[in-house]
């Protein structure tokens, strides 16, 4: 697992890395589906940025998974 | 049947130039989508927005910013040459952070995110810089028996040349302080290798 996110901000684990993997897809790919940079897929695939709510449903939507199965309160 | 031809004519003529701006505002829309685009993941300034170029670019600009204005205000010569090269390290800026601060629309909502918050520790820099440089003043005109705000006739501490270089000197801090505060952290060394990174 990545960084720990500031305690600033509230923390949102992820599997997006695995699923993104598992998919064949680059951040490179992903990112262009969600209309982010590439920058951002890694931020939040370290833990290092957690994603709106709209980038979490996009996100999801482009790797063809529910939201939760993707991120979680808890780290799994 | 001549009024039907005549209705028909007007319309045409009045539907032109709404058909035109359609097609104009469409190219323009186009060709910001391309240069949006083309900003977010351009190659030519990679060498600009990794870790390493933004803390030399941070560094370069604070010498230039702080050291080589007080030397400028001091000697009152080389402003146009310091100028020069304010104007050089602010576009370097701006490059480094693929102009999130000068084109709308160019971040994502992490870059948002980041801007938002450099904007909010960047005016709070201001007045901390502001704070010094009158404290600072406070002090030099203690320490050499004068007073600070009432001698601009008779003292020449502010003249001409020094009110132009605190003008440029005050445009540039104003400027880079969002820079300073987006942080030294950038991104990895090439868009490339990044490409290829599956895992």
């Amino acid at each position: 697992m990545g960084r720990k996110p500031k305690s600033d901000e509230e923390l949102v684990f992820n599997r997006l890395e695995a699923i993104r993997t598992k998919a064949g897809m680059t951040r490179q790919q992903l990112a262009d589906a969600v209309d982010v940079h590439y920058q951002t897929i890694g931020y939040i695939e370290r833990n290092e940025y957690s994603p709106s709510l709209v980038l979490a449903l996009r996100i999801a939507k482009s790797l063809n998974k529910k939201v939760e199965q993707i991120f979680s309160l808890e780290e799994n | 049947m001549a009024t039907k031809k005549n209705n028909s004519l007007e319309k045409r003529v009045e539907q032109k130039p709404e058909r035109f701006e359609k097609i104009v505002d469409a190219k323009v829309d186009s060709f910001e989508k391309t240069f949006i685009n083309w900003l977010r993941t351009s190659q030519i300034f990679d060498g600009m927005v990794n870790t390493p170029a933004r803390i030399l670019i941070n560094s370069m600009t604070a010498i230039a910013l702080y050291g080589w204005g007080f030397w400028v205000f001091l000697t009152e010569s080389q402003i146009v040459a310091w100028t020069i090269c304010l104007a050089v390290l602010a576009f370097m800026q701006a490059a480094s952070v693929r102009f999130v601060f000068n084109v709308e629309g160019s971040a994502d909502e992490y870059q948002s995110k980041r801007k938002a918050k450099a904007y909010r520790k960047a005016y709070s820099n201001i007045r901390l810089v502001a704070i010094t440089i009158v404290l600072l003043g406070a002090f030099r005109a203690s320490a050499t028996g004068r007073s600070l705000w009432l001698h601009f006739g008779s003292y020449t501490f502010f003249d001409n040349y020094r009110a132009l270089t605190g003008a440029v000197f005050l445009i540039a801090l104003i400027t880079f302080q969002k820079y300073f505060a987006y942080g030294m952290k950038g991104e990895p060394f090439t868009i490339r290798e990044n490409n290829k990174i599956k895992d």
